[in-house]
């Protein structure tokens, strides 16, 4: 009894311990967009909700300048507080920013034990505060809408995963470099246009959304969407549920190197505008989509290694290939390392009809 | 022995959970990183090395109570005479005592880090030491309760373990075998930290019933934790870049922060609550050895002896107030422990083997 009196008794000194936080009163945070200030400084754009027990979710965006994201924190003076960063959903940055880098501000995020390593982050083609301000268009706000929009095209579409997690996976790790969607405000919606291309933490190029789907299906055994593909006689095929089997082969990593990346495509035909799907007309289907991975797949290595990025990861594959391997070599030979794609695609089933 | 009386013994298969339940702690929250700062992608051999080598020792501590049912502050006295075994119990005691306040300042070191920053350390502290109270004040068997649960409990968290492998790349791990014996040596020496916790058997082997038996659970308990181990450190593996794992300094919550349930947006707060049962246990076990040793050697009654390690443990644990003296104790406890391990435990083997062939010949 004795003991039970005082177990009782520190729930109730308990009570007081730490600063309460009560969900209907903390504003949550779903989406920060960061663009340049003045003077040197961070103008952030956040937008976010407030849930009360009665009345419908309200959606407020609000903007601030610092020098640091945390900073912006302390002058977002009209904003109720604590700010919660737990739902943290997308962090957007405008071009120029990215290509300036973007670690700092993102220390900031995987520092935090309250943020999650899942939030999308993004690259805004033009201004990253309009595109959030833009936000009354959508019902749910603007973070969780973005937040489905490309979830759905990783899931659903052809954008390879990326997440924080894997961004800083990549700026840290040796022979990677990250990449990030591409979103752009387009008179009245939001759009995705393609991959931003890292050199660690700056941007240094993009992808458009016919490059990004092939990369995908390179980068890493990959599940796509849809994809439209233009025939030599000018009809046009659409290829569904396209999976890709990924291998890649480094050899002699040390000394002279030499890549061979092995995709095997599985798809589906769901549409097809000529006249009659035939058994060769399938092959021809299936010869030409060989042919456009492996020009364009051996055009975006070419252009990767001018650029001096690795975003397809080949300095690692080589590192898990090789014993002992030498960074620094490789990182000399890459520029000019030779490489060689071998597609192969199998179409599966062309629909119900022929 | 006067508490060798039947009911106050527990089931030998009892002692795999102890010795489970004493080895895994607050370390392997963050771990991997140190193993793979010297070993890389072959840290999760170096796991299953470490945990080879502590199945020699469990085989050594059942040889060294092989005879009657001693326990070791017993058998300090019977060989080195009643002064200098006083010498190597009191150190025994420090030890565990040591033990007990790295393991409870670190774990609150995690709840401030990641749930309550403004949280004071005497609270958490204060609530975990009357409740180790409670359950010594049971005395053995409840301790050994304790262990069960706080091994069975936190089980399901290895199903969480499905989440970050969604995101890992297992080529991480290849090339096997890139290091050389040099950095896998000095890897198992780091490792030695998070395998330490078997030296509990010392003391209570005479509390198991038929211990001879018991050695088979005692190995069950070791292969346990080197799965545990092993799992947890092949994804972290998986998981992090090299570069981005020696950043993370609680690699395991980290990980879990890719956890995505309906109810709940950070996982990790319900890792670090379900984390107070792996590490309560811990603080029971070796406060139960330290008060053992006062019991025993300085004649003060157990009850009140706990008395005074419960303060000594607060006021350690209340002067510790930064990240920088925390790291500081785990190393040193490190240390401490690889000596342990590596000079005492096999050093009163031999002497043991010695003293038991001299004293045969006689």
């Amino acid at each position: 009894m004795k003991y039970v009196c005082s177990l009782l008794l520190f729930c109730f000194l308990l009570t007081g311990c730490v600063a309460e936080e009560i969900i209907d009163e903390v504003p949550i945070l779903f989406i920060v967009g960061y663009d340049h200030g003045e003077d040197g400084k961070i103008k952030g754009t956040i937008s976010l909700q407030t849930f009360d027990p009665n009345q419908e979710v309200e959606t407020r965006g609000f903007e601030a300048e610092a020098y640091t994201s945390k900073g912006l924190r302390n002058q977002l003076s009209g904003l109720p507080k604590p700010i919660s960063i737990g739902k943290m959903a997308v962090l957007l940055f405008s071009e120029d920013m990215a290509e300036e880098g973007i670690i700092d501000i993102l220390d900031s995020f995987l520092r935090d034990p309250a943020a999650g390593r899942l939030i999308y982050v993004g690259v805004v083609e033009g201004s990253a505060s309009e595109l959030i301000k833009n936000e009354f268009q959508y019902l749910q706000g603007i973070g969780p809408f973005l937040q489905n929009l490309i979830k759905q095209s990783v899931e659903y579409g052809n954008m390879p995963e990326n997440n924080l997690h894997l961004f800083d996976y990549k700026y840290y790790g040796d022979g990677m470099d990250p990449v990030t969607p591409i979103l752009r405000m387009e008179e009245t919606e939001v759009k995705i246009k393609g991959l931003a291309l890292f050199d660690d933490d700056k941007m240094v190029g993009k992808l458009n959304l016919d490059e990004m789907f092939i990369f995908a299906l390179i980068n890493k055994s990959f599940s796509a969407g849809l994809y439209e593909l233009e025939l030599p006689d000018g009809e046009y095929a659409n290829l569904q549920k396209i999976k890709s089997k990924v291998k890649y082969k480094v050899e002699n990593g040390n000394t002279e190197p030499s890549l061979n990346i092995s995709v095997k495509l599985n798809g589906n035909i769901v549409e097809y505008t000529g006249e009659k799907l035939t058994k060769e007309k399938k092959t021809e289907i299936a010869q030409t989509f060989e042919k456009k991975v492996e020009a364009q797949g051996l055009d975006m290595i070419a252009q990767f290694q001018k650029l001096g990025i690795d975003p397809f990861s080949i300095g690692d594959h080589a590192r898990s290939q090789t014993r002992n391997f030498d960074f620094k070599k490789w990182d000399e030979r890459y520029p000019n390392l030779p490489v060689t794609i071998d597609v192969k695609v199998n179409i599966g089933e062309s629909g119900i009809i022929d | 022995m006067e508490q060798n009386r039947k009911d106050l013994l527990i089931s030998p298969f009892l002692i795999m959970f102890i010795i489970h339940s004493n080895q895994v702690g607050v370390g392997i929250l963050g771990f991997p990183r140190y193993i793979a700062a010297y070993t890389g992608n072959d840290a999760w051999i170096v796991v299953i090395i470490t945990g080879i080598i502590f199945h020699v020792f469990i085989w050594m501590v059942y040889r060294i109570l092989s005879d009657g049912s001693f326990d070791i502050i017993d058998l300090h006295n019977k060989w080195f005479g009643k002064w200098i075994g006083s010498v190597f119990n009191i150190a025994l005691m420090m030890y565990l005592l040591l033990g007990t306040i790295v393991i409870l300042r670190t774990f609150i070191e995690v709840i401030q880090a990641w749930m309550f920053p403004e949280l004071a350390t005497w609270i958490p502290v204060a609530m975990y030491l009357v409740l180790t109270y409670y359950v010594l004040a049971g005395g053995f068997r409840t301790v050994a309760g304790i262990c069960f649960f706080g091994v069975l409990i936190p089980m399901w968290l290895v199903f969480t373990a499905t989440a970050p492998i969604k995101f890992s790349t297992f080529s991480n791990l290849l090339p096997i075998m890139d290091h050389s014996l040099k950095e896998i040596a000095l890897g198992t020496r780091q490792m030695t930290l998070s395998f330490v916790g078997i030296d509990i058997l010392l003391l209570a082997y005479p509390f198991l019933k038929n211990p001879k038996s018991s050695r088979i659970w005692a190995h069950m308990g070791v292969l346990l934790t080197t799965l545990v181990y092993t799992m947890v450190m092949v994804i972290s593996l998986a998981f992090y870049s090299e570069g981005q794992l020696q950043q993370s300094i609680w690699s395991t919550l980290i990980a879990w922060k890719v956890v995505e349930l309906p109810f709940v947006e950070r996982f990790e707060y319900i890792g670090i609550t379900f984390w107070c049962f792996v590490v309560f246990p811990n603080i029971c076990l070796t406060m139960w050895g330290a008060s053992r040793v006062g019991k025993k050697v300085l004649h003060i009654k157990q009850k009140y002896f706990i008395f005074i390690l419960i303060t000594f443990v607060f006021i350690a644990c209340v002067m510790v107030v930064n990240r920088d003296q925390v790291d500081y104790l785990n190393t040193l406890t490190s240390i401490i422990g690889t000596y342990v391990y590596y000079f005492y435990i096999p050093f009163i083997f031999l002497y043991s083997t010695i003293w038991r062939r001299v004293t045969r010949r006689i």
